[in-house]
């Protein structure tokens, strides 16, 4: 099972995150950069649109999230460097904000640690403290009651 | 937001790690109730159930009140809250990503056609057009 761990450092805007992945290091570059295999992991199970999906330095992406309940969640960004097999930089954000602009950018480092092993480094600086805890954060309001059952389930795995 | 000091969060995933501690805290999340009360469901000993109230309560998941002659148990959601955001959203959405991410390459997919304008590390930027 692929491993993550998340860092929100006190006093900074940033979100940190190490994940590792069994896998070769481009085919995990591959699965970010390809938008029919991109469709098929960030979703989590949940089925996405790609509505635009220009992956090299200045294009464009949105997407969407069909969620359970049948909701579009859309995001949209743009990449500013694809290094391949190396690094993305890019902006994401949130279209069911009120207004635009609360952007996280997004630095992803792919590391090959072995063959058949990833480590996807990822430093996203938010626009502000706000916005930072406000995505580390969305769905918390959801009520510590759901919150036992989500935990429990998380570590039941 | 994620660093607390009213409670190590070590003690409360340990805490959280069982499943009928997990169960007696959803329990307590309707109502608070003594010993005997959460340990009439179980096949366990009282002495068994206070101890898994005595995990919960050393990592402050869970509080013991006088009420007359009993003992209750209320919860103390601030603690599960604690843990809760520590565990944040963003981390789950992430851990389950990669998890998807994973499972997929562990079906080796077949990559497109390699894109032509995706910079290599071994190449210059400078390149111009010609």
């Amino acid at each position: 099972m692929a491993t993550l761990k998340v860092k929100i450092p006190e006093n900074t805007q940033n979100i940190e995150g190490v994940a590792t992945i069994k896998a070769p290091l481009a085919k995990v570059f591959g699965a970010y950069t390809d938008p029919k295999q991109f469709a098929q992991w960030w979703g989590r199970g949940n089925p996405m649109k790609i509505h635009r999906f220009d992956c090299r330095d200045g294009g464009g992406w949105q997407v969407a999230e069909i969620s359970p309940d049948g909701a579009e969640h859309a995001f949209f960004g743009c990449f500013h460097e694809v290094t391949e097999n190396a690094r993305i930089i890019q902006t994401f954000e949130y279209m069911g904000m009120p207004e635009r602009g609360h952007v996280l950018l997004e630095r992803a480092d792919f590391v090959a640690v072995d063959a058949n092993t990833t480590e996807i480094r990822t430093l996203g600086t938010a626009q502000t403290l706000a916005d930072r805890d406000g995505m580390v954060q969305s769905g918390a309001e959801a009520g510590w009651r759901k919150s036992v059952d989500a935990l429990g389930k998380l570590l039941e795995k | 937001m994620v660093e607390y000091t009213a409670s190590p969060l070590d003690l409360v995933f340990h805490s959280l790690a069982d499943a009928t501690r997990r169960d007696i805290l959803r329990r307590l999340s309707r109502a608070e109730e003594t010993i005997g009360a959460l340990a009439m469901p179980y096949k366990m000993s009282l002495a068994a159930i206070a101890k898994h109230v005595g995990v919960l309560e050393k990592a402050g998941l869970v509080i013991k009140e006088r009420a007359g002659k009993e003992k209750v148990v209320r919860l103390v959601p601030a603690t599960l809250k604690a843990a809760e955001n520590h565990l944040s959203e963003y981390e789950k959405v992430w851990a389950a990503r990669y998890d998807a991410l994973e499972a997929l390459l562990a079906n080796d997919p077949q990559p497109e056609e390699k894109p032509k304008w995706l910079r290599s590390k071994s190449k210059s930027r400078k390149t111009r057009r010609t």
